[in-house]
């Protein structure tokens, strides 16, 4: 067998790069319809159907050789060939939409260029077609000098070709033998001319796209559009999860009691069923609400909103100090802050990247679901508001609502530090709308809910049972009049730090759940249940849920302490993994130290705001 | 006596999976060395079953690729530093 064919995608933000890699490597790295969701390159490997290796290399999407943001220069030095390792690509794949050749075209004039082996990889073609676009590839090669393969990446369909070009190798430097018109002029010039020879557009305008940019984008209705968006979003969340979360955690109750009566050991039998079943179990319940959510913002993802709604919003953070790129980024969080933080990279000014670098833990993650949701269950009542508003959804919308407030407060403030007052315009481009796939929508609903059970099955599973142990152990003395758990070492941790988190309502037992929140805010799900579930005096209470035991019973807290906690996590940094990434991007622990100092600074005050305003003046 | 010995073994394979989790780089270096110092000793299959594989991604668990194996070079990325 031949030597290991070595190739890289190369083109603008949002042409398909990344489907295509997905669809050639069978991995699932993230696509989305807008630009600069690759930000660093990935690497992956697949055979020809003659059984040659090929490695493919992705390359964060870029609009011309000079680059201007971290992301950006991957693809330059890549393709100058500067990294090392990277230097020997036989060939560039140059993929370039269809429907938009007058821009893409310049990069790959760029390219050509350099001199490189490249093929040319005419991408959404099924989109061109419906817009009325008729290319003829074969004069396209003709003109450019390199072949052209048409290609649709995110249904797989001429994927085939593409394997069977690179199976004859038909890639080469851009060669005369190709080429029969000498361009002249500059890029744009030549672009000019190879459009006018090879594309007839039946249709200039892409009305669908027209027609709903007249709507999301009017400074009213679009406003108005994407606020009834958002409030949907989150009724949906509680409205259509409540019946699967009571289905699951009616299977964790009736599972812990079935399992439970086989273990006659009593410390295997509290280790099995307080320690993994209440700490873990308690967290799968919040799968539905999860995924719901995820769902929602799939499709918008699909769709090719989500840069209208950047545009939308762009006045605002503008004012704010934030540039308009950094609403991808903010946006990513709400994933999760650590690829949040990475996608900062598209933003090429060093102090606006800073900024979102620091605003964006305040995102609403994922991981922050399972905790509202407890806390909103077990504090909110499910009733109803003017008839139509489920009052459960409308405080999770508040909730999330007040992590964006806080991010845009917190950039105004840091704009007045700043010594370079000087303001970046948006610049972004808008994708056309599409509508979404269900296979994308249906794999990445899947890869989500496996990442969360990936993080129940690991980290939270290891956890609970790290919690257990030290909820159990030392053993009480003899004669002992407190509940077992006040002298276990985690008891004992609990009552030390008690004193500092007082005066915001928390009691020992959540003093204890914020320390292995650490490695992942929803463990604190985890961890509470474990922690009640050897506190509780009867196995009933347990049986009932967490959200009993917190709200009712000998155990539960005041309204004021659930708020108080709702309002901690807003800000409070649970998220080694996110500090982590903070380190790498801005290669300075002072940042990461500032950033952890001011959020958990943030968390201690609103949240003693809180519960001394909810106490005293509502009494709750 | 056996109902301890499980829950030990659950507990320590409990603290090194969170310990590699959270601290992936830390783990990594201290894995490598116990490993180290198992060669030296002659104990390589102990060797060769403590080294740790090649730690990638953010650890964070939220889908960020963590088999990038074949690209050990990092790029290095612009640290960012007030104006």
């Amino acid at each position: 067998m031949s030597e290991t064919l070595r190739i890289a995608l190369v083109g603008n933000p949002n042409c398909g790069k990344t489907s295509l890699f997905n669809h050639l490597t069978g991995t699932r790295q993230k696509v989305a319809n807008y630009a600069g969701v690759t930000v660093e390159r990935k690497v992956g490997t697949f055979n020809l159907p003659s059984g040659r290796a090929v490695r493919v290399l992705d390359l964060p999407g870029t609009y011309s050789l000079d680059a201007a943001s971290p992301d950006e220069a991957i693809t330059r030095d890549v393709v100058l060939g500067k990294i090392a390792g990277e230097q020997d690509q036989q060939a560039f794949l140059c993929v370039v939409d269809a429907t938009n050749l007058k821009l893409h075209l310049g990069l790959v004039l760029e390219v050509i260029e350099q001199g490189k082996p490249i093929l040319l990889v005419l991408n959404m073609m099924d989109e061109a077609r419906r817009r009325g676009m008729q290319i003829n590839t074969q004069k396209l090669s003709q003109r450019l000098g390199i072949p052209v393969v048409e290609t649709v990446a995110v249904r797989n369909a001429g994927i085939e070709n593409l394997m069977g070009a690179l199976e004859n190798e038909k890639f080469h430097t851009p060669s005369a033998e190709l080429s029969d018109v000498k361009l002249s002029g500059s890029n744009h010039e030549k672009i000019d001319q190879i459009l006018k020879d090879v594309v007839i557009f039946l249709d200039h305008e892409d009305k669908r796209t027209d027609f709903l940019d007249k709507i999301f984008l009017h400074p009213v209705l679009g406003l108005l559009s994407l606020a009834l968006m958002m409030f949907i979003v989150f009724q949906a969340v509680f409205a259509w999860a409540a019946p699967f979360m009571d289905g699951i955690e009616e299977f964790f109750g009736w599972f812990g009691g079935w399992i439970g009566q086989f273990i006659t050991q009593p410390l295997l039998h509290s280790l099995v069923v307080d320690g993994i079943i209440a700490g873990a179990g308690s967290v799968v319940v919040f799968l539905p609400q999860i995924l719901i959510l995820f769902f929602f913002i799939l499709v918008l993802e699909e769709s090719g909103y989500l840069p209208r709604a950047a545009f939308l919003l762009d006045k605002l953070m503008f004012k704010a100090g934030l540039s308009g790129r950094a609403f991808i980024p903010l946006l990513s969080s709400f994933a999760c802050a650590v690829p949040g933080i990475m996608a900062t990279r598209s933003i090429s000014d060093p102090r606006d990247r800073l900024v979102t670098i620091l605003v964006a833990p305040l995102m609403t993650c994922s991981a922050r679901l399972p905790v509202y949701a407890l806390l909103i269950a077990a504090f909110i009542p499910a009733k109803m508001v003017w008839g139509f508003l489920n009052l459960q959804g409308l405080v999770l919308f508040g909730l999330y609502m007040a992590g964006i407030v806080s991010a845009l407060i917190v950039a105004t403030v840091l704009k007045f530090f700043q010594k370079d007052k000087s303001q970046h315009a948006l610049l972004m481009e808008l994708p056309s709308y599409r509508i979404p796939d269900i296979k994308s929508v249906w794999i990445g609903l899947l890869d989500r809910a496996k990442i969360f059970l990936k993080r129940v099955g690991g980290i939270i599973f290891a956890l609970s049972i790290l919690l257990w142990f030290l909820c159990t152990f030392p053993q009480p003395p003899e004669g002992a009049t407190l509940p077992d758990i006040d002298y276990s070492f985690a008891g004992m941790l609990g009552h030390v730090m008690h004193p500092i988190f007082e005066p915001l309502g928390f009691n020992w037992q959540i003093c204890i759940a914020l320390i292995p929140a650490m490695a992942a805010r929803e463990v604190v799900v985890a961890a509470l249940g474990t922690v009640y579930a050897l506190s509780a005096a009867d196995d009933d209470a347990v049986a009932q849920g967490l959200s009993h035991l917190i709200s009712q019973g000998d155990l539960s807290w005041s309204v004021a302490t659930g708020l108080s906690l709702l309002v901690w996590f807003i800000y409070a940094p649970h998220c080694l993994a996110t500090l982590a990434t903070v380190k790498r991007e801005t290669g300075s622990w002072k940042t990461v130290a500032g950033m952890t100092v001011y959020l958990f600074g943030l968390a201690y005050l609103m949240a003693f705001l809180t519960y001394q305003i909810a106490s005293r003046y509502f009494g709750l | 006596m056996i109902e301890f010995l499980i829950i030990a073994v659950l507990v320590i394979w409990s603290a090194i999976f969170v310990f590699k989790k959270v601290f992936p780089k830390s783990a990594y270096s201290v894995f490598s060395k116990l490993a180290q110092f198992c060669q030296s000793q002659g104990w390589n299959r102990l060797a060769k079953w403590i080294q740790p594989a090649m730690v990638s991604g953010c650890g964070g668990g939220c889908g960020c690729s963590s088999a990038e194996t074949d690209n050990p070079k990092k790029v290095e990325v612009q640290a960012v530093k007030w104006k």
